[in-house]
């Protein structure tokens, strides 16, 4: 099987899930045998590796070829400069956030998520079409809306079946408000495209009520994790520790977070909270964490590379994941595989895949605290979760989510319209 | 043919609530009367009312048609306040004299789990909820693990017990080694007669699965396996919401269990014993293998669960007073210790009861039993940790 995947962040260029996933994935395909071409928007390195390609569709400026209007062309008359996969992984984040170590902060860790996004997504749709003529492969596979279109060029200038794959919604990112250009490519995607992957039953769903996909066309993918060769023991300090680690934006629950914190400080005065992550929120929970006299408990230390944030991971108590909307929720199982409990949104993607978590409905904040605070308080909750929830994660692969995705690819190539 | 002992069980567990650290030193009710309520309604509806109705016909039909009932503490006391004729039904089919009531705890307690004096006080107890609503004295004990027959064995004489149905062992493969009569563990032990899984869950969990072999169950095909089967006594032991709840009357469980009830008793070498005929006229033969206990298999939340609330009887008892003392006792319920297994067989049974996981159920009973505890007058010492919310 040859596989054009249209990527947009990938490790070391990560700022969330995507690019985690996009690698969990394309390493899982390739020890299924899988040929895959790459394409991203820019990747320092350029190496072949084994099976995998990766393209670079951005790397000169120039258009290589003028775009020509195909029917699955958007026309687009009004383009945000601002506009952000994410909330947060603009420059302006950088200024406010003093703690954060400056190597990893705004443009130097997501190179892809500049001012120009809108531009640059568009021109990345240009140049698939020319990418398409060029590789020999037999399905398409786009992750997330920043990729649809380029998806949409490729499918149709070559033929091939697209399945696009939805990591996260604007929905998710944003709630009722979000912005139009994005909703639009992601419905032009979902539509155009031969099959929907949803990395989660709850984003499938959502994928259903919001934008009008027929369920017969969405497949589920769940995200999975690896064995982490760099795993680190746990090391519990004297004071216990609470995690959030994640975009801080509204959707994320940073907010609920800190009103648990808190309730728990009020009960546990020496317990220390760490939140990892920036974003656009970040000002006003700093503000919230002073007008609650928080500022001793609370540790921002902005975005982390990964190797620092597991051994947060590590030394954390418990991990909170509070989201409104988590299509999936990757760091809950990274913090499994740390040994440590962790405390998710009831509707998050990831409680489909293991069950030795606790859940709270996200804006329960009472829940929340009594949650945090009986994993301190007692030990045999602690240990149970801690030993279970680890040997759970184990049971996981990405190769078992990339054979889930080589079955779409097979039904895509079995129907009548792509049968060779 | 092989004698028959029927068993009906009936239960209706006290649900712990959503009961968080907040709500510790703030408010007591622990358990949620508005969803026992409605799940007694809904069992006296669909289940108890007609199933009671089908066995009595049974027993004016059938003058050789006898079985016990296995009726716990906690339904009996909910019973008595919203379903009085229910009691009343009971009786009646008590007084046939064919209808043996089981002795039991009042609170549904795990025997191993609690104090000798604990066990044989709800034992009391129990045994007075069945004088006063049955009119009888109940003899033979129904219990759930092989560890309460060495248990119970101890209190057999002051208490009067003659004899122990178990419903499950671990020690026992199923078959032949289930059809007879056990003697003690001990000396002092109670011999043990051993519910026959494989035909009881025929009935009790696979009569609606389509999927199942046997699919569907026809009294004959039932009759048919029985009268194959050798062996000293068949135990078939089931819930008594078997009937209408857990089967619905439209699948046809009623017509089916009437119509074998009358087929086995159309043949003259057939038995139906009640428990204590059967321990009067069998005599056991070897004793209770040991093998897997509940008690062995506690994980380590329902370890500490037990212990923590074991901890307090003595102050309970001594200075809590009535309602703590209750409160107490509700909290021995084994649905609280079910709850908190980590086994995905227990989850897929939905043990878990109004919880989502084992962790929840852990984590309200916890918290409940630190609000029992600082309703107890004299507060123990001040331990970082350990104590419920401070209040702003």
């Amino acid at each position: 099987m040859r596989v054009l995947m249209f990527g947009w962040e990938f490790p070391p260029q990560i700022s969330g899930g995507l690019g985690v996933a996009c690698e969990g994935l394309v390493r899982g395909l390739l020890q299924t045998g899988t040929e895959i071409a790459l394409v991203l928007p820019r990747h320092p390195y350029r190496k072949p590796v084994g099976r995998l390609r990766i393209v670079e569709a951005l790397v000169d400026t120039a258009p290589a070829h003028p775009a020509r209007p195909g029917r699955t062309q958007l026309k687009i008359r009004r383009i945000s400069t601002w506009l952000k996969p994410y909330p947060d992984s603009g420059v302006e984040t950088a200024a406010d956030e003093i703690e954060a170590p400056a190597a990893v902060e705004g443009d130097a860790a997501s190179p892809n998520y500049g001012p120009s996004l809108a531009t640059d997504v568009l021109r990345y749709a240009e140049r698939a079409g020319s990418i398409a003529r060029r590789e020999r492969f037999d399905v398409i596979h786009a992750h997330d809306w920043m990729t649809f279109l380029a998806g949409l060029e490729a499918r149709r200038v070559s033929g091939k079946p697209l399945v696009v794959h939805v990591h996260a919604t604007e929905y998710d990112r944003a709630g009722e408000g979000g912005n139009s250009f994005v909703r639009d490519i992601e419905r032009t995607g979902l539509s155009g495209a031969d099959r929907v992957i949803a990395v989660s039953r709850y984003t499938a769903g959502l994928l259903t009520s919001r934008y009008g996909v027929p369920r017969r066309r969405i497949r589920v993918v769940h995200n999975a994790i690896d064995p982490n060769p760099k795993s680190w023991e746990r090391q519990i300090g004297a004071e216990p520790l609470v995690l959030f680690a994640g975009r801080v934006t509204r959707q994320k629950g940073p907010d609920y977070f800190v009103e648990a914190a808190a309730r728990v400080a009020r009960e546990v005065p020496d317990v220390r909270f760490a939140v990892a992550g920036s974003g656009d929120r970040l000002p006003a929970i700093r503000e919230r964490v002073r007008a609650l006299g928080l500022r001793r408990n609370i540790l921002f230390t902005g975005f982390l590379p990964a190797p620092e944030l597991d051994r947060l991971y590590a030394r954390a108590d418990v991990y909170v994941l509070p989201s409104v909307s988590e299509p999936f929720g990757l760091t809950a199982l990274e913090a499994l595989q740390h040994g440590t409990p962790v405390i998710v949104s009831r509707d998050a993607g990831v409680s489909e895949v293991v069950r030795n978590v606790l859940r709270v409905d996200f804006g329960d904040v009472d829940d929340l605290a009594s949650k945090i605070l009986s994993v301190l308080l007692f030990p045999p909750l602690r240990r149970s979760l801690s030993a279970r929830g680890r040997r759970e994660v184990l049971r996981l692969s990405w190769r078992e989510s990339a054979k889930r995705c080589l079955a779409v690819y097979g039904e895509m190539l079995r129907e009548p319209r792509h049968r060779a | 043919m092989i004698p028959i002992c029927l068993v009906f069980r009936a239960h209706e567990p006290y649900r712990l609530r959503r009961y968080n650290y907040f709500d510790v030193g703030r408010r007591h009710d622990y358990f949620d009367a508005a969803a026992m309520h409605r799940r007694l309604a809904r069992s006296e509806q669909l289940s108890y009312e007609p199933a009671t109705r089908m066995l009595e016909r049974l027993l004016e039909r059938h003058p050789r048609f006898a079985f016990s009932l296995a009726l716990s503490g906690p339904l009996l006391e909910q019973l008595s306040v919203l379903v009085p004729s229910r009691l009343t039904a009971f009786r009646r089919l008590v007084e046939t004299g064919r209808v043996e009531a089981l002795c039991a705890t009042s609170h549904h307690c795990l025997p191993w789990a609690v104090s000798s004096s604990e066990l044989e006080e709800q034992i009391r107890i129990h045994r007075q909820q069945i004088h006063r609503a049955l009119g009888r004295v109940p003899a033979v004990f129904g219990g759930e693990d092989p560890s309460d027959a060495g248990v119970l064995g101890a209190l057999a004489e002051s208490i009067g017990l003659s004899g122990m149905l178990l419903d499950g062992s671990g020690a026992l493969a199923s078959g032949p080694a289930r059809r007879r009569l056990y003697r003690p563990p001990s000396p002092a032990g109670l011999p043990v007669m051993v519910r026959d899984d494989e035909l009881s869950d025929g009935i009790e969990r696979r009569f609606s699965d389509r999927r199942s072999a046997q699919s569907p169950l026809t009294a004959e095909k039932f009759d048919g396996w029985i009268s194959a089967t050798p062996g000293d006594i068949l135990c078939l032991s089931m819930d008594l919401e078997t009937f209408g709840l857990r089967h619905p009357a439209e699948g046809g469980i009623f017509d089916f269990f009437q119509t074998w009830v009358a087929r086995a008793l159309s043949r003259p070498d057939s038995h139906f014993l009640t428990p204590s005929e059967a321990f009067e006229k069998l005599s056991p033969a070897e004793s209770l293998p040991r093998g897997a206990t509940v008690a062995g298999t506690a994980n380590e939340m329902q370890q500490d669960a037990l212990s923590t609330l074991a901890s307090l009887e003595g102050r309970v008892k001594a200075e809590g007073g009535t309602l703590c003392v209750d409160d107490f006792r509700r909290l021995t319920g084994s649905e609280h210790f079910r709850a908190m297994s980590l086994s995905t067989g227990d989850a897929a049974r939905g043990e878990t009861g109004a919880f989502d996981s084992p962790y929840e159920a852990y984590m309200a009973f916890r918290h409940a039993v630190s609000d029992l505890e600082r309703r107890l007058p004299r507060p123990r010492p001040e331990r970082a940790l350990s104590v419920g919310p401070t209040r702003a």
